[in-house]
């Protein structure tokens, strides 16, 4: 400390710095999360918040609340505010739920065939996309497939009439 | 924070609202192998970690033995992953005291975390206090360490895989601000300023939005400091008084923060020349350091009312502190710092009409002058080639300084000879 400390000194700063004990004042400690409140009352109503506002299933809700609660107690040194933490968290883990679902309705289906059973219904359908295969020498065995493949589902429907 | 009202009713609705009953609950354990763990289990694993965390950070202290033995002790206990990562959050004091013991204890730390379990990013539920997020904490708290030591560089570069980490232990934006604030802080230390403002402003935005006052609080600072080294002292105090806010409503008194708060808050009063409210915020600022023995902040206080004195006209004032920074060349001082307070110290003497001590100042700056990082400029030079020809007077003296301040800070501008000056 240079000798010259106290000469630079404001005069007001000398008189308050006699009122202070020459102890240590130690830090506040980091404010006590009231757990009980968060995991009893915020958490159902987070859940019931996803369901009801972004039209979530519960389930989702549900492994959405648990996500964001891991995260606030990875992050609890930190967080002063775990409700304001949990409530930002959330509302961007059903914002990711959401966009997921969306990525899911616009990437492109696999073949209708692959993924649904075949009924009556159905054969419209079918009949109308061999119909659509363009008549070429190479698309010409195709064609002569699918016919010969509609002709036995057709035979096999038939068959399942009442 | 982003307002949505119908969410938000819900939130602090008094009844919770009723669900429709699902036709087919999936939590069972025995439809689903990946069934939640109860929260309260997680929660309990993460009280247990507080104290081992405590003991980690203390055995850091006591040295490298202490430091393995408290790790060793955390083997095969179910809170192991939070102990590590609340040790690596825990740290920001142990930055301040030694940034080398926080640098190993970083390190450390990242290895320890490569046997926890990694996060398991494409289930629906996440892993509690995954390998990637330890290993994100600790490489955040490499980058404080290294830039506390002066390490601007380095300290951006350690914030890079801490990002990455972080998207892999599914973040929900947190971490990415904490990357931002960490890095944007570095930034402003190499100033790059454009970049760093970018950077902290992100950082303040999610801070804000995740309802965290004191960090966004920090971010404030951060963005005060920034404008206070690009000459927006007006700007900067805008910064400073929500921050400070911040720390107030969060009754973070204690904090070294606020004591640092306060010296930049005064200087740039100081620079604006609002003497009267500089001193009076210095003089806080010093109270609060002395009150929370912050050595390392004092030192910065003490020169910043000796630059203070200076610019009031008090010269001789100004020079017995100054001389008394240089008398002392404090570790903590920057041999800019020092540089600065040389030139300080010799304009004062000038001032004053003490020609032979000035003379003896700046010869000492050149027998030092390979050791700062302004050995090779061309404003040292005139000095020194003044000091020479008998020609050296007080205007140089501000006019070299001036100009290396601008360099310090980032300014890049030619340097022009001060008879060439208007």
């Amino acid at each position: 400390m240079s000798r010259n400390y106290g000469e630079i000194l404001p005069d007001e700063v000398e008189k308050q710095r006699a009122r202070f004990a020459p102890v240590e004042v130690p830090a506040p400690a980091r404010p006590v999360w009231n757990w009980e409140e968060l995991n009893a009352k915020f958490r159902p109503r987070l859940i019931a918040a996803g369901v009801i506002r972004f039209g979530l299933t519960q389930d989702d809700c549900e492994d959405a609340a648990q996500t964001v609660f891991l995260k606030v107690l990875a992050m609890n040194p930190r967080v002063r505010d775990p409700k304001a933490y949990l409530r930002a968290a959330f509302l961007n883990q059903c914002n990711n739920i959401l966009q997921a679902r969306e990525r899911r309705s616009i990437a492109p289906r696999e073949p209708a065939t692959a993924s649904r059973p075949l009924t009556l219904a159905n054969s419209g359908e079918i009949a109308a996309r061999a119909a659509t295969v363009p008549v070429s020498s190479r698309t010409a065995p195709m064609r002569a497939f699918r016919r010969t493949l509609w002709g036995r589902i057709r035979a096999g429907l038939a068959r399942l009439r009442p | 924070m982003k307002r949505d009202d119908v969410f938000d009713a819900i939130l602090e609705s008094e009844v919770v609202p009723d669900l429709p009953r699902q036709a087919m609950g999936r939590t069972l354990p025995f439809v689903r192998p990946n069934a939640r763990v109860s929260v309260e289990d997680i929660y309990r694993l993460s009280q247990a970690a507080e104290k081992p965390a405590e003991l980690i950070l203390q055995a850091a202290r006591a040295g490298a033995d202490e430091l393995a033995a408290a790790l060793r002790s955390l083997d095969g206990k179910p809170h192991r992953g939070f102990a590590l990562l609340y040790a690596a959050q825990k740290a920001d004091k142990l930055v301040a005291e030694d940034p080398n013991k926080a640098l190993t204890l970083a390190r450390l730390l990242s290895e320890e975390a490569a046997t926890l379990q990694a996060a398991n990013s494409k289930e629906r539920i996440s892993t509690p206090a995954p390998r990637q997020a330890v290993q994100a904490e600790a490489a955040l708290l490499e980058s404080q360490a290294l830039l506390q030591k002066g390490e601007a560089s380095s300290a951006r570069e350690a914030v890079r895989p801490a990002r990455d980490l972080f998207r892999e232990s599914g973040d929900l934006g947190f971490g990415a601000a904490l990357c931002d604030y960490h890095e944007g802080t570095a930034a402003t230390f190499e100033k790059e300023y454009t970049e760093a403002q970018r950077l902290l402003k992100r950082a303040l935005a999610v801070f804000a939005e995740f309802g965290q006052e004191h960090l966004a609080g920090r971010a404030h600072a951060g963005l005060g400091s920034l404008f206070v080294h690009k000459g927006q002292f007006e700007l900067a105090l805008k910064y400073f008084d929500a921050s400070l806010r911040a720390f107030d409503s969060e009754s973070d008194a204690g904090s070294q923060r606020t004591t640092m708060l306060l010296n930049n808050r005064a200087t740039a009063l100081m620079r604006l020349g609002r003497f009267d409210e500089a001193r009076a915020t210095f003089a806080k600022a010093l109270n609060f350091g002395r009150r929370h023995n912050h050595e390392s902040h004092l030192f910065f206080i003490r020169t910043g009312l000796a630059e203070l004195d200076f610019r009031r006209g008090e010269y001789r004032r100004a020079l017995r502190a100054f001389t008394g920074i240089v008398r002392e060349a404090s570790p903590l001082a920057s041999k800019a710092e020092l540089v600065f307070s040389r030139l300080y110290a010799a304009e004062c003497q000038a001032r004053i009409g003490s020609y032979g001590p000035m003379a003896i100042e700046i010869e000492a700056l050149r027998r030092e002058r390979q050791e700062h990082p302004f050995a090779p400029s061309p404003a040292l030079g005139e000095l020194f080639m003044s000091l020479d020809q008998g020609t050296i007077d007080a205007d140089l003296i501000a006019h070299v300084r001036e100009y290396l301040q601008d360099e310090e800070n980032g300014v890049k501008r030619a340097y022009r000879p001060l008879r060439l000056v208007g």
